[in-house]
């Protein structure tokens, strides 16, 4: 997702692969780690399941360097997804450690696929 | 089932002592968590304080980014009983202690690793019989003026409904 102006809510959504099955984990990172962790905050759900609610701090789901690799996600449960939609409404608000530029949000989400074997 | 709310306070007046009350869902079981953070406020991209320095007199006040903002107690009315209580800080993405650094090196076999653990909830467990919390926060700043917002998080379990 692209943020380009100041104050901006956007909304994305996004359609989860057909036999992903079950959801369990999110992420976020930024071309611009700083004006994430500074100005975002998003609600997402999915499948009209809400996730995280409207003012969710972006920080709260971001991870550095230092956080091993296999633990940088964040665990939502196992929430069932087959066919679903995610829906993200991502919010910039101007903090005073910061001067906006664009930036980018890359969100991940973590499923586990269905196997028919 | 798990559900977060969010409350958010508005804090503009140095020592602020400010009672509040939190409503959750009347199919509350439990709080299974909780989260405070607090952030500035913000006019047009500077800070308030900012604009109200005369030019050519002292330099414009910054706000403190590091420093202790005040502290916060949750309660359960029908008890009278603190559950949580904390010091509510600014927070600054550079500060490593933030992600819960524990140690970073190189281990015995030179390769490069790193120790740390993601940014959670405050585990709690209790029982809600009632649909209400009560909460009080004091300013403790330093600064002439404050003008900044507390949000608290709360990870709830839900009785499932029909």
């Amino acid at each position: 997702m692209q943020i380009t102006a100041a104050n901006e809510t956007k909304k994305g959504e996004f359609e989860l692969d057909k036999n992903a099955d079950i959801l369990f984990g999110v992420a976020i990172t930024s071309d611009n780690e700083e004006l994430l962790f500074y100005r975002g905050s998003q609600k997402m759900q999915v499948n009209d399941k809400e996730l995280f609610p409207e003012d969710f701090e972006s920080k709260l789901l971001m991870t550095g360097l230092c956080v091993s690799p296999n633990n940088r996600m964040i665990k939502v449960g196992m929430v069932k997804s087959g066919n679903g939609m995610v829906e993200v409404w991502f919010k910039d608000t101007n903090h005073p450690k910061t001067k906006f530029s664009p930036y980018r949000v890359t969100f991940y989400f973590f499923s586990k696929v269905k196997c028919d074997h | 089932m798990k559900k977060i709310i969010i409350h958010t306070e508005e804090i503009k007046k140095v020592g602020a002592k400010v009672q509040f009350q939190i409503k959750l869902p009347s199919t509350i079981k439990q709080v299974k968590g909780v989260l405070i953070t607090a952030n500035p406020n913000v006019i047009g991209g500077v800070t308030k304080r900012k604009e109200e320095v005369p030019p050519n007199e002292n330099p414009p006040v910054t706000i403190p980014t590091e420093s202790e903002r005040g502290w916060v107690w949750l309660r359960i009315p029908e008890k009278r009983d603190v559950f949580f209580a904390d010091i509510v800080r600014f927070e600054n993405h550079q500060r490593p202690t933030l992600h819960g650094i524990v140690q970073e090196g190189i281990s015995s076999r030179s390769e490069k690793w790193f120790s740390g653990s993601k940014r959670e909830f405050f585990k709690v467990s209790v029982p809600i019989e009632d649909t209400l919390i009560e909460g009080f926060y004091v300013d403790r700043s330093k600064d002439r003026t404050v003008d900044y917002k507390v949000k608290i998080y709360l990870e709830l379990e839900l009785n499932k409904t029909c």
